[in-house]
């Protein structure tokens, strides 16, 4: 069975969904339910007593979605801390999607203090999931440290651009402990499968549900894409060459 | 009348030339042994008759080289192999013999973590070539096993084990093996694993310097789920250093531990655990 | 007396507890994490910390995000 083991847990899913963006609770539902996703990631932000809203857990069935919660907001470590702790105290389970995005026009991570605060957040119980740029060498960091998964990013969040990152996130797969999520940019079906057909273990995919006309079936074409990727990555790729060669026999052709 | 045919069985016409069988079953085949011997297409079989039909310069796939572990370790045994994942920490003298060995078994995946690169010095023992000088043990060690049999999936984490990663990286492994030098590291692995995993036997290894007789190797259980392969005493030191032979000697003691482990027999003694 | 809740000034009678200013914003324990002074409160200690002049308030929830 090609399950998806994260610290421990398995799951049969290798699409990761995120709640942000979507025009209602409804398409957000839809969306999480078309995409056959086990994992959720959702953001803390104050309560806003004067715009009462209708509470997200409420639309997020506990018993079939894992809750991740993210740092976002987080702009160096000892915030992305404080948020996990927030978390924490919810009553989740201390899975944490860890992000610190100090830059608002990238929304690029920060590797120095998304490390440091993966070192404290490791040693305090979290499972950490860091979010990064597709840095091999702050990946390896991050495995030693003791992060249950390296999640490099395809192209900055929001963009729709894809993998951008394929080089780099290619020697991470390469050199990986942990499974490697990838995570922002995946703009299309096509790119998530591009992703899992290099080896990833799984993909983070919210703009492009979210900005969907219909985020119901787009989480289903994504579910697709996924798992077109996957069952290509373990049927052996064929691999690139210049010169072509022919598929059809070279002997017996019908002369003139 | 039967023979066999790269280790499976087929019927064949009584004295069917090798030719014969080669143009029905390999056709690109280009060496023919017969029984152990080169043969040319014109000989001719008689029953039983092992013959290897081979294309130089081939890699056998997945199958083949199934069929080939199934018959010699029979189909259960295999079966149990191929679905196992073993954990090694360490990579030197005794966990790249280790990998080896289990590798050249069939073993289905191996987790392997060092920080170490390959150095010199380590050659004398350890299971490297000169021209993997400065990498990375685990890369170094992984591309050798490719080499060996490229079925066996090969996880290469070349960090730093700590208590803080030891359960993302060895969260799969069934049966942990512990090939660190020092003791400390050692025991900080030990204790980790065990207390995280308290079902799951760990196979360590201590005690084999020098070029002393082989036969004080030994394998002995020192607690519940705890396996030591050594003489237990013999540490490395000027003039007892450590080399191959006897290193060699402990590693594949450690080595058949796993596998009988793996199909829950004891590792010390003749039966089951 | 004057706190500061989620960043802003806030007016409140004195002496209530954690808990009875969530209940008097018609806000559910469950839902949401109270930060009091800089520390995470736990649920089972909100009805016993009571609140005084000058304290910082932050009430946080789950929102969409990737």
């Amino acid at each position: 069975m090609d399950e998806l083991i994260i610290a421990g847990r398995s799951f049969a899913s290798r699409l990761m969904v995120g709640t942000g963006k979507f025009a209602s609770n409804e398409a957000m539902v839809a969306s999480m339910e078309g995409s056959g996703s086990e994992i959720v990631t959702v953001a803390l932000r104050r309560v806003d007593v004067d715009n009462p809203q209708d509470s997200l857990l409420r639309h997020i069935n506990p018993e079939r979605y894992l809750l991740l919660p993210n740092t976002s907001g987080a702009r160096d470590a000892e915030e992305a801390i404080r948020l996990a702790r927030i978390a924490r105290a919810a009553g989740c389970e201390p899975w944490v999607k860890l992000e610190v995005t100090p830059d608002p026009y990238y929304l690029l991570p920060d590797p120095i203090e998304t490390l440091k605060a993966a070192e404290v957040l490791v040693k305090e119980g979290f499972i950490v999931l860091p979010y990064i740029n597709a840095d091999p060498v702050l990946a390896k960091h991050l495995q030693e440290v003791g992060t249950a998964t390296v999640m490099p990013l395809g192209s900055p969040i929001g963009t729709n651009k894809g993998v951008r990152n394929r080089d780099n996130i290619a020697i991470i797969i390469e050199q990986a402990c942990v499974p490697v999520v990838v995570d922002a940019g995946l703009g299309a079906p096509s790119h998530a499968a591009e992703a899992m057909e290099m080896g990833a273990d799984a993909v983070l995919v919210n703009t492009a549900l979210a900005v969907s006309r219909d985020p119901g079936a787009m989480g289903v074409a994504f579910k697709k894409g996924v798992e077109a990727g996957r069952e290509a990555y373990l049927a052996g790729l064929g691999k690139q060459q210049d010169r072509a060669e022919a598929s059809s026999p070279l002997t017996g052709f019908l002369g003139k | 009348m039967q023979i066999k045919v790269n280790e499976q069985d087929h019927t064949v016409g009584t004295n069917d030339s090798v030719g014969k069988v080669r143009d029905r079953l390999k056709a690109d085949a280009d060496l023919l042994i017969v029984n152990g011997f080169p043969a040319t297409a014109e000989t001719l079989l008689n029953d039983n008759d092992q013959v290897v039909l081979i294309r130089r310069g081939e890699i056998p796939d997945a199958e083949e080289l199934d069929a080939l572990l199934t018959a010699r370790h029979t189909p259960g045994v295999h079966g149990i192999i191929k679905g196992s994942t073993i954990g090694i920490a360490g990579v030197g003298g005794l966990g790249s013999s280790i990998a080896i060995a289990l590798a050249r078994t069939g073993i289905g995946h191996l987790i392997i973590a060092d920080f170490d690169v390959v150095e010199p010095s380590n050659l004398n023992r350890q299971q490297y070539f000169i021209d993997q000088i400065g990498l990375p043990k685990v890369y170094a060690l992984r591309d050798s096993l490719k080499r060996i049999n490229p079925h066996v999936r090969v996880t290469a984490c070349h960090l730093r084990l700590t208590p803080h990663n030891l359960e993302e990286v060895f969260g799969h492994a069934q049966v942990l093996v512990e090939a660190f030098d020092l003791a400390e590291q050692k025991v900080m692995l030990i204790e980790t694993f065990a207390t995280r995993f308290p079902d799951r036997p760990i196979v360590t290894g201590s005690g084999m310097a020098g070029h002393g007789p082989a036969n004080t190797v030994q394998t002995r259980q020192v607690a519940n789920n705890l396996y030591l392969c050594g003489d237990g005493s013999t540490a490395a030191a000027p003039g007892t250093g450590l080399m191959a032979p006897r290193v060699g000697v402990a590693a594949h003691h450690q080595a058949n531990a796993v596998l009988r482990l793996l199909l829950g027999e004891d590792p010390v003694n003749e039966g089951k655990v | 007396m004057e706190i500061t809740f989620n960043g802003k000034p806030r007016e409140i009678q004195a002496g209530i507890s954690l808990q009875e200013f969530l209940d008097q914003m018609k806000l559910d324990c469950m839902q949401v994490v109270v930060e009091h002074n800089n520390n995470i409160i736990p649920r089972q200690r909100l009805a016993e910390t009571v609140m005084q002049t000058g304290d910082t308030l932050e009430v946080i929830h789950f929102v969409g995000g990737g």
